[in-house]
């Protein structure tokens, strides 16, 4: 069975509606909705520092080359410097259904 | 402004109370439950250091005598998950089954949600069923608070015996 998601960087993703997600502390904290409960023991996610930049700008609304464009902006960086690690990051979270595409 | 590669965690997520509480809020505005562990032995033996408890939403519903609520302390930013032993309109007087000394009375608004699973060492523990109680989830709800000094008196007169029958051990 072939797990591989593919991502689009043309597409639109934005946060699942079975995770709920809130900015505590400095902390990204994601906790996905698994039949109902939401589980701090098993299934909870933090984001590193870029994985929170990349996170603010996924409204549902930009494209991931729009959110390309303004993460070099943000880190100073050249392009196809982050594009790589940001499609493995939104591929690695299209796996967990934490986003999901929207447009 | 460095950027290291984007990644996402999850193991060693420590979580405080006001985050707990936070995502307690935020998980029950969906309509669901959050589960996460207990720290501490004030509810001992209901509920243990290390169990995993299920926190849900109240949906306006206010908790009954005998629940056991999370809330939020009205003076500490500490979250906390006790017995409620009295009720009335929007406060409730709770109590740890283990503690000598009662949080008072608590407003409605502090009450976070009612603790619906409790599971110890990966199995649920029996635990009243709240929207269906049956004559036996009545009776252990009313008297599940008297357990810790019936222990006590149970654990002293063990002693005595103890010393009674083998003086000097």
């Amino acid at each position: 069975m072939n797990l591989a998601v593919k991502i689009n960087s043309n597409a639109v993703y934005g946060p699942s509606e079975d995770v709920v997600a809130r900015e505590i502390e400095g902390e990204i904290i994601i906790v996905p909705l698994v039949a109902g409960i939401g589980d701090a023991e098993e299934d909870l996610f933090s984001l590193n520092e870029t994985g929170r930049a990349f996170w603010r700008l996924l409204d549902g609304k930009r494209t991931l080359e729009a959110i390309f464009a303004e993460l070099r902006k943000q880190y100073a960086a050249p392009k196809g410097g982050i594009e790589k690690d940001i499609l493995g990051l939104a591929a690695e979270l299209l796996k967990r259904r934490i986003i999901r595409e929207t447009k | 402004m460095n950027m290291d590669a984007p990644d996402i965690r999850d193991e060693g997520i420590s979580l405080s109370a006001p985050v707990i509480m936070e995502l307690i809020e935020a998980v029950h505005e969906k309509g669901a439950s959050f589960r996460f562990q207990a720290k501490g032995y004030s509810m001992t033996p209901s509920i243990r250091n290390g169990d995993v408890i299920t926190v849900s939403p109240l949906r306006n519903i206010a908790p009954r005598r005998g629940d056991v609520v999370a809330f939020r302390h009205p003076e500490r930013p500490q979250m906390l998950v006790h017995r409620v032993l009295h009720t009335q309109i929007k406060k409730h007087f709770i109590k740890g089954d283990n503690c000598l000394e009662a949080d008072g009375w608590i407003v409605a608004e502090n009450i976070l949600g009612v603790i619906t699973k409790v599971e110890r060492q990966g199995k649920a523990l029996f635990w009243p069923n709240r929207s269906m109680p049956s004559p036996w989830t009545n009776g252990y709800l009313l008297l599940y608070p008297l357990w810790p000094p019936v222990r006590r008196v149970l654990a002293r007169a063990w002693h005595r015996l103890r010393s009674l029958v083998a003086p000097g051990k």
